[in-house]
């Protein structure tokens, strides 16, 4: 009845309407990291070149300058040239006079040395400044800039020895005087060395300085270039399989999956029908409590489990060990941390597996089990014949999320040890390496990006694995969804 | 029909949407390369200029003054071009010369003639976070001019930082943070800190420098810029129990003496605690004369003679003497907790949940092994600038000043001390210390393992060192565990010439 | 008749075992919490010997970070939950109902990027974070905001959720819709007095994983300085010393809003994983 509407029930531009909003949400925050991370996946990243932009940034804009700048400017750097030779000269004197003073025979105190040390740093100071200044450019002369350093770095470290064996005291007893002298001794050369090698190199570009200019130059491209994200191409990919680090994880990742998901399923499924059967009392609070592994963080329970298996003390470690009969141990046994992966991973999924078959169970129409009943079957037959089978299909589904979790098995392997013993490792067709013999795919992947910090390699990685869960999910919607029908 | 027309515009339209999306997405993320813009305040100096050294942002040109030093060698007077003038703030018990108009600043900053905010970011435990407030608070009523905002607890600093100034985030990123400096090569590198002497003369430079125990001021430098100044430092020591063991071993002889008579481990006592991975075992490796990794040549000694010497002795005489079921940090903190060990070695982070179940302790260097001295890894605390703040110099200048004042006020640093022990650097704190031993028996002792410690590198190529090491320390120890000390002595030189190996591999590659 | 009362006793006391055995590590953790001083418990003696005290507990909740990141993590989880039903639930009805082009594709996407989506890692939060710098920088004020932060979780949300309910819906005859229409009502008329209602258990089952995505997650809130109760128990089990007894007090009372939650909504969940089933 009612008037002729013209309108259809649901129009298709409702329907965008109604899904827009959250897929546009999806995109915007989610897909755009995806593909940020896909294309590192092809680049060289690593923590030196992921975010230099800024400093990249500076060093070209010196770049397109230098070179007019240096040549307009020559004489004032000139000038600076040679004032940064009056400092070294200085600075190498004053080294001499230390040595002098040390070799003497007369007493060392606290007060001369102090004297000398800071005359060593005024002109040392100056030096550097002069180089490190943005006027002068001399910082990028690589011989000038390393031979500097490396003369600063060890005055720091003769007067850090020098500090250590004054220690609080004003006055310097014998025995520290001679040690002293030994350390100014042993250190004076190397320094007076890199000085003079320091000034010769600023001799050279009195001399030179077109060449100076050109070093310059090419310095700073090294290090634009030291700073910057390369394409690589396929790079990452073949250095994945290039020894048998990833294989094996892959494997192991694989073998982890068959053995814990069946375990998971058994428990998950057998407490199902166990807490649902009307004989128990109390079923709706201990069915509550059951919860509690999937409630709490994985951070705390993980690293507890970690703290009851520790050899020789933790609780359960002991116990398995008189048991079985030997030293039961997570750190040190490769088999023996799997098992406790697969016993932690079945208390971390049974909950989830345990509900989904209640929820079916509890789905199931009572008149069917009553017929059965009536038509004489026993607890287990109508179990098999009835309650399973129409139990099916949610366990199923339970199974396929849940295998889903073993392979991004990354929490349990990182907490409990760490992805397991040092070993040796071997997938025949790769080249055998040393590692870790329980590193799960996903843990690689981490280790890769916290650890090495090698992003381009650890995106890779990613990829090889979301392209593994892809195949994963297309098979069991090909799979389960052809079957089930839609 | 007209329904199909209907849907095709409606998918097209929501193509377009999805298109633009993502398109502003990646507009957002590609634009700004993070250069600072300069804003009317400040024109950061990233361009070589010609000598007009009358730009506000640089303070202090490269120039000196006439020079005299008061040894009888030679005077040295050199060309003076324009040369600001300096003048001298203090802070605590030291006189620091500063460019004319940083003066200036610290001055209005002090009457409150000025107004400037700057952020502040520490990643610590609560009990630090407050001894820090404190410290911050003490400098907000000296310099009413200056509000720091505090942040104590900050997550995964170094890559907040990154991308704070990657964004170009003035506002709220920091503009003064601090943590060990072996962040100090990975930083500069990716230019997200100011070199304090792009903005300082070298006067000023040279006035900080004596200020500090070499050891820890050589930390903030790197490749001749100075990033940061340092406030605190930290490196495992001795800690004994003083019901256990009443003095403190002098030699490593008598140390062993104390593990050898507590060491039953049919009884659950052992001889030490001590967690075993490549930092913890430094102490061993360089008193043989060995070492990982080398900042100044870059070479790398993980297989070295003196490395190989070290971690033998080790096995030998003091894993001997632990329990090896578990080598990892809670578990023997645990076993010196419930005083079934006389000493652990461990650092000042370890000393408050120590303290609850063992009031009375003793720390001090890891004694000698003969002439041999065990030096620890040393991580100093190190305050730098992030890059964004270059951007507005008021914030810069609040920023240098705060850094400045936050290392060299000898009270703040000695309030430090007093309620969070945290071990100081600043020469005339440590002297006050070294005077007072008897109310600051813990710290003094930490000054002294740190004073025989080795700073850890600065370069961002050490973090491919620590992997492959901790690796083959853990083949060694699963072969320790497995057959033995003796096989474990065996295992030590392939163990350690695989990391080598590896390591050299990941550099190169 | 007594085997039958037999037979109850044998089954509960078997169930009270089985959990008692289950939940033996949990057990732990609440006498660690319980146990005076920052001690690893490693035996039920350990407990005896260094006594029992509510001091973690007293100290968690009286500090008054604990307190504040609590706040924040209510109003976060809110904010999620009503974005999350907002925006999911007629998306999800939309996909149940209606049909337009490439739907059968997009919901494949969805099934398949709610299963691979989490692998992507450090790379993919820098990237999202530096991106949402870059917005704050313009102006939007993005860090530190407990609201931006819920918007994320609701888009992460969307693939997943959107399939679960659109199954729900599914299950659901279109009849009642149809009915009310031929019947003459009006848009507004169908939506507030059929679909609603028929839809209160999809919207908790939204509201429900909101809440317990909101409560836990701490990476990205972390990144993003949202002081969230997660954020800050997490900050307390990193770094050099993990004061592990303090941990477990916090952890706990941390796990049980969501515990709580978990029980009582347990036959939501379990509903709605049936309804997800119920498509195979």
């Amino acid at each position: 009845m009612g008037k002729v509407r013209k309108l259809v029930l649901f129009p298709a531009k409702v329907a965008l309407a109604l899904v827009l909003p959250s897929l546009v949400l999806y995109l915007f925050f989610n897909i755009w990291p995806l593909i940020f991370s896909v294309y590192i996946a092809f680049t060289d990243a690593n923590a030196t070149n992921i975010a230099s932009q800024p400093m990249i940034a500076e060093l070209e804009k010196v770049r397109t300058n230098i070179t007019s700048y240096l040549y307009s400017n020559k004489d004032s750097i000139l000038v600076e040239v040679s004032r940064a030779k009056e400092y070294i000269n200085q600075t190498i004197d004053g080294m001499e006079e230390l040595l002098a003073y040390i070799n003497s025979s007369a007493a060392i105190t606290y007060d001369d040395i102090d004297t000398l040390k800071t005359n060593i740093t005024a002109s040392m100071t100056r030096a550097v400044a002069i180089v490190v200044s943005n006027e002068t450019m001399l910082y990028y002369y690589p011989g000038l800039r390393d031979a500097l350093s490396t003369a600063q770095n060890l005055i720091y470290s003769m007067w850090s020895d020098v500090e250590r064996i004054i220690g609080f005291s004003i006055i310097i007893p014998p025995d520290k005087a001679e040690q002293i002298r030994e350390v100014i001794a042993e250190r004076s050369p190397a320094i007076i060395g890199n000085l003079s090698l320091a000034y010769e190199e600023l001799t050279a570009i009195e001399e030179n300085y077109d060449s100076f200019v050109k070093s310059a130059v090419k310095d700073i491209d090294k290090q634009i270039d030291r700073l910057s994200l390369h394409f690589i191409g396929l790079g990452n990919f073949q250095k994945l399989f290039s020894d048998s680090r990833f294989p094996y994880s892959i494997l192991k990742t694989l073998l982890f999956v068959v053995t814990s998901v069946p375990m998971k399923l058994a428990l998950g499924v057998a407490l199902a029908f166990l807490f649902s059967s009307n004989l128990m009392s109390g079923r709706k609070v201990m069915r509550a409590l059951l919860l509690i592994p999937w409630a709490l963080p994985v951070l705390l329970t993980v690293t507890t489990w970690r703290m009851l298996f520790v050899p020789d003390t933790g609780v359960f470690s002991s116990a398995l060990s008189r048991v079985l009969g030997y030293e039961f141990n997570i750190y040190y046994h490769e088999w023996d941390a799997f098992a406790v992966y697969n016993i932690v991973e079945m208390w971390l999924g049974y909950p989830f597996v345990m509900t989904v078959t209640m929820g079916a169970i509890a789905g199931i129409p009572k008149e069917l089990i009553e017929a059965a009943y009536i038509d004489g079957a026993g607890v287990f037959q109508r179990f098999r014949h009835v309650t399973l089978p129409l139990a099916m299909r949610p366990i199923l589904f339970a199974a396929i999320l849940t295998t889903g979790a073993s392979l991004q098995a990354f929490m349990v392997p990182l907490l409990i040890n760490n992805g397991g013993p040092q070993g040796f490792l071997w997938v025949p067709g790769f080249k055998p390496v040393s590692g870790y013999t329980n590193e799960m795919m996903v843990l690689y992947g981490y280790k890769r990006a916290w650890i090495d910090q090698e992003f381009g390699l650890s995106a890779a990685s990613y990829l090889v694995i979301t392209l593994i869960f892809l195949l994963y999910a297309l098979v069991w919607y090909k799979f389960v969804y052809r079957r089930g029908g839609r | 029909m007209r329904r199909r027309a209907g849907i095709t515009k409606q998918a097209i339209a929501g193509i377009i949407i999805v298109v633009v999306v993502i398109a502003a997405a990646a507009v957002l993320m590609m634009q700004g390369g993070g250069q600072p813009t300069p804003t009317p305040t400040s024109t950061p100096t990233g361009t070589p200029t010609t000598k007009t050294p009358t730009t506000t942002a640089t303070i202090g040109t490269t120039t000196t003054t006439t020079m005299s030093t008061t040894t009888t060698t030679t005077t040295t007077t050199t060309t003076t071009t324009t040369q600001p003038q300096l003048r001298t703030i203090t802070i605590g018990s030291s006189t620091i010369r500063v460019p004319d108009d940083f003066y200036e600043f610290v001055q209005k900053a002090k009457n409150g003639e000025i107004s400037v905010t700057i952020n502040f970011w520490t990643s610590m435990l609560p009990f630090e976070v407050d001894a820090i407030t404190q410290v911050v608070n003490e400098f907000e009523s000296e310099y009413p001019g200056i509000k720091v905002s505090y942040t104590g607890t900050q997550q995964n600093m170094k890559e907040a930082i990154k991308a704070g100034v990657l964004a170009n985030d003035l506002e709220n990123t920091a503009n003064v943070f601090t943590w060990a400096h072996d962040w100090t090569g990975e930083l500069a590198d990716g230019g997200f800190i100011v070199p304090l002497d792009k903005y300082l003369p070298p006067e000023t430079i040279e006035d900080l420098q004596s200020q500090y125990l070499t050891n820890a001021y050589s930390a903030g430098v790197y490749n001749l810029h100075l990033y940061g100044l340092p406030w605190a430092a930290e490196a495992i020591a001795l800690v004994c129990n003083a019901e256990m063991v009443q003095t403190p071993p002098k030699t490593f002889a008598e140390l062993e003496q104390i593990m050898q008579q507590y060491y039953n481990p049919d009884n659950d006592t052992y001889g030490l605690a001590y967690q075993i991975d490549p930092y913890f075992v430094y102490p061993f490796v360089t008193a043989f004369g060995g070492y990982y990794y080398d900042d100044e040549t870059g070479s790398v000694g993980v297989n070295s003679t003196g490395t190989k010497e070290g971690i033998k002795f080790l096995i030998q005489h003091v894993l001997a003497y632990e329990f090896t079921g578990d080598l990892g940090h809670e578990t023997q903190l645990n076993i010196f907790q419930q005083g079934k060990a006389p000493c652990m070695i461990t650092g000042p982070w370890d000393i408050p949940a120590i303290k609850e179940n063992i009031p009375n302790i003793t720390v001090s260097a890891i004694p000698p092994i003969d002439d041999k001295v065990p030096r620890p890894f040393s991580g100093i605390k190190l305050l730098w600038i992030s890059k964004v703040t270059e951007q507005d110099q008021n914030k810069l200048y609040a920023s240098i000043l705060f850094v400045m004042w936050f290392s060299l006020n000898d009270d703040t640093l000695k309030s430090l001390v007093d309620n969070a022990g945290f071990i100081p650097v600043k020469k005339s704190v440590v002297t006050y210390i070294s005077e007072h031993i008897d109310q600051y028996p813990i710290v003094a002792g930490f000054i002294e393992s740190i004073s025989n410690s080795i700073p850890m590198p600065k370069s961002p190529q050490m973090a491919k060192v620590w992997g492959p090491v901790a690796e083959a320390l853990s083949a060694i120890l699963a072969t320790y565990s497995e057959s033995g000390p003796d096989a474990a002595l065996e295992a030590v030189d392939q163990a350690l010439d695989n990391a080598q190996e590896s390591i050299l591999q990941s550099l190169s590659g | 008749m007594i085997g039958r009362y037999l037979g109850r006793i044998v089954l509960t006391v078997l169930g009270a075992l089985i959990v008692f055995i289950l939940l033996y590590p949990v057990l732990y953790i609440v006498l660690s919490s319980l146990v005076r001083g920052q001690v690893l418990i490693t035996s039920i003696e350990d407990v005896w010997s260094f006594g029992v005290s509510l001091e973690h507990y007293i100290n968690a909740v009286n500090d008054p970070e604990f307190f504040s990141s609590t706040l924040t993590s209510v109003t976060v989880a809110v904010a999620n939950i009503l974005l999350a039903v907002l925006v999911i639930t007629p998306a999800a009805y939309a996909f149940s109902r209606f049909g337009f082009k490439g739907k059968s594709s997009l919901l494949m996407l969805y099934l398949v990027l709610s299963q691979v989506g989490g692998g992507f890692g450090i790379a993919a939060v820098i990237a999202l974070y530096v991106f949402l710098l870059r917005l704050n920088a313009m102006g939007v004020p993005v860090v530190g905001n407990p609201f931006v932060l819920a918007v994320i979780y609701t888009a992460s949300a969307v693939p997943f959720q959107t399939w679960l309910i659109k199954n729900y819906f599914d299950s659901l005859p279109r009849s009642l819709d149809e009915a009310a229409f031929i019947d003459g009502a009006s848009w507004a008329r169908i939506v507030f007095n059929v679909i609603l209602p028929a839809s209160k258990p999809a919207m908790i089952i939204i509201a429900l994983f909101a809440f317990m995505g909101a409560w836990g997650e701490f990476i990205l809130a972390s990144f993003l300085g949202v002081k969230t109760l997660a954020a800050y128990i997490y900050q307390t089990a990193t770094g050099q010393t993990i004061y592990w007894s303090d941990f477990a007090a916090r952890t706990l009372l941390f796990a049980l809003p969501v515990a709580v939650v978990y029980v009582f909504a347990q036959k939501y969940i379990g509903e709605a994983m049936r309804y997800g089933a119920g498509k195979m």
